[in-house]
């Protein structure tokens, strides 16, 4: 959503939208409504059970009922309903887990580029220790010692997203306090915080604009992949990962219960993937990589 | 670096405050658990416990496995050529395809074949690596038969798990080695080169792709992590023996020395590498000594 916002006012400036990008946003638009207005899009209960009449019901297209287009589980529950409510989960743990790790990694870059000194010692040390561990590999461990749940899966995901965000600002803001403004404004005896508020800050939101998109993307993937190990959010709450962990059990029998929530996450991914990339080189083509 | 790892590993599994709590079963007397707290001497303060497993790590000792009631270090190492096969493969795999598609889409630029190479390398990079595998086996094991559905022990067996675990670095590689490579075919050196009248071919090939080198191969230092977190995934689908199923298994019979044993592994294995990948830059360019 933040890239949204982003590209508008460079629309009118540029005036070409490349159709890929238009596609992307469109069906983007289209999975974050569906899961904003889950309860009035989705066409039955996620949790409605039925075993005896609806169980393991193939999609429409594959000589299955309208009625449930993308067919039902094992318990008799409609999927597409099910995928619905699960975008609610993903969309609200990749976006609330973004604004944590961009929070944390905006203040500490800002700090540790900034003041430097052993402040920028400490944390630097920190994000190289960290980053020797798989990001999902210690959210693995985390969740695992804290139990399944959502507030922890937000939590984990947000606190252990930093480093990336922290890296990055810093060096941007080692080079801001660099330009010869900041340091006249340095010489005039501006204060600290005007400085950072009037001149650093805005010298770093582009970058942590674009960061978040690539960040938003980890986490969805990250929450699907805690879900399906059974570490994310528990059940009965419908999410990707979940769906597609309870589907593997009936693989052979029901391709659609696995393989369609997989196309959620992907077209998700893929559209902010293509949308981040698409505001990167408009707006600070040094991050290419 | 390794003893700031080694303090992680050891908090991280006293985040939940007592591992005492998450090991003893339901039934367990407050006695029983006073007992087992101070056989595993976490009766002492937190910077002595640490003192005390930090001194057995460096004599080899990572504690006692609590489900396999064997030294987890034995565990881990019996795991650990498994990771390091399948890590192996994939990144060899992603650099096979990636390297000669970077390079094709770049030489030509806009064409339909640069426009798929894009296209699939995005995807790549966006499909979640689970759900790449689960399809994978759909296809190819259940549906045509053609492959193991999981374990190991021939090379069919690693043709799954390599291709799933690749997807994403392919993807990240093939991208790089493109932009890369476009800013070489640009440059004034390539000019030069293809003004000597050399082959276009000996012009891309020597010239272009020793301009990508070098971040190809800070690349793989960077997804050297991500590599052994797919790998965690991966091999837990695939049920393939690795150090990743070992961590997902231990975390499940909360075998917390296990667990420690085998994250500790995984972050020396990153930090090797990024090590070496630091060593041969200098191989890489002469201009970086140092």
């Amino acid at each position: 959503m933040t890239t949204q916002v982003a590209s508008e006012p460079r629309r009118r400036r540029k005036g070409k939208v490349p159709a890929t990008i238009l596609v992307s946003a469109f069906l983007l638009a289209v999975i974050i409504v569906s899961a904003v207005a889950a309860p009035f899009v989705a066409p039955h209960d996620p949790l409605a059970q039925d075993l005896l009449n609806r169980s393991l019901l193939p999609p429409a297209f594959a000589g299955g009922s309208w009625a449930y287009p993308l067919g039902t589980d094992a318990l008799g529950r409609d999927l597409l309903s099910r995928i619905i409510y699960g975008g609610r989960v993903s969309l609200l743990v990749g976006l609330t887990a973004t604004m944590i790790a961009g929070f944390l990694g905006l203040v500490i870059g800002v700090l540790a580029g900034y003041f430097g000194g052993w402040l920028d010692i400490v944390f630097m040390r920190v994000a190289d220790v960290q980053q020797a561990f798989p990001f999902i590999l210690l959210a693995i461990v985390v969740m695992a010692v804290w139990g399944p749940g959502l507030v922890n899966l937000i939590i984990v995901l947000g606190v252990t997203g930093w480093v990336i965000f922290a890296r990055v600002i810093r060096s941007l803001v080692l080079v801001i306090k660099d330009q010869e403004y900041v340091q006249a404004a340095i010489a005039l005896g501006t204060s600290t915080r005007r400085i950072l508020w009037k001149h650093v800050l805005p010298g770093v939101t582009s970058t942590l604009l674009v960061l978040a998109t690539f960040a938003f993307v980890q986490f969805i993937l990250a929450e699907a992949a805690l879900s399906f190990l059974g570490l994310g959010v528990p059940p009965p709450a419908p999410t990707w990962g979940g769906i597609l962990s309870e589907g593997r059990v009936y693989m052979v029998m029901a391709w659609w219960i696995t393989a369609l929530p997989g196309v959620a996450i992907l077209l998700t991914v893929l559209t902010v993937n293509l949308i981040g990339d698409w505001v990167r080189d408009r707006l600070d083509p040094r991050l290419r990589h | 670096m390794l003893l700031g790892v080694s303090f992680a590993v050891f908090a991280l599994s006293h985040l939940s405050g007592d591992p005492v709590s998450l090991m003893v079963g339901p039934t367990a007397t407050q006695a029983d658990i006073e007992a087992l707290r101070q056989s595993m001497n976490l009766d002492r303060p937190f910077f002595m416990q640490y003192a005390a497993f930090l001194g057995g790590v460096l004599q080899g000792d990572f504690g006692t496995s609590l489900w396999q009631h064997q030294p987890a270090l034995g565990l881990v190492l019996e795991r650990f050529p498994f990771t390091i096969q399948l890590a192996a493969a994939a990144l060899f795999l992603a650099l096979l395809v990636a390297v000669p598609l970077g390079i094709l889409s770049a030489v030509y630029r806009n064409s339909l074949l640069d426009r798929l190479a894009i296209g699939t390398s995005l995807v790549g990079q966006s499909v979640p690596g689970f759900w790449l595998g689960l399809l994978l086996i759909l296809l190819f094991s259940v549906t045509l038969r053609l492959l193991p559905t999981g374990g190991s022990g021939s090379l069919l067996h690693l043709i799954l798990p390599a291709v799933t675990l690749a997807a994403f670095t392919m993807g990240r590689i093939a991208r790089l080695v493109r932009t890369n490579m476009l800013d070489a075919l640009n440059s004034d050196a390539l000019r030069t080169a293809r003004a000597k009248g050399l082959r276009e071919m000996t012009v891309v090939l020597k010239h272009g792709l020793r301009n990508a080198a070098i971040p190809i191969v800070t690349l793989i230092g960077l997804d050297a992590s991500s590599l052994l977190g797919g790998a965690v995934i991966t091999e837990t689908i695939f049920a393939w023996p690795g150090l990743g199923r070992l961590v997902v298994q231990a975390i499940s019979q909360r075998d917390f020395p296990l667990v420690q044993a085998a994250t500790l592994c995984i972050a020396v294995i990153v930090v090797a590498v990024n090590l070496i990948v630091d060593l041969s830059y200098s191989f890489l360019d002469p201009r970086v000594s140092g």
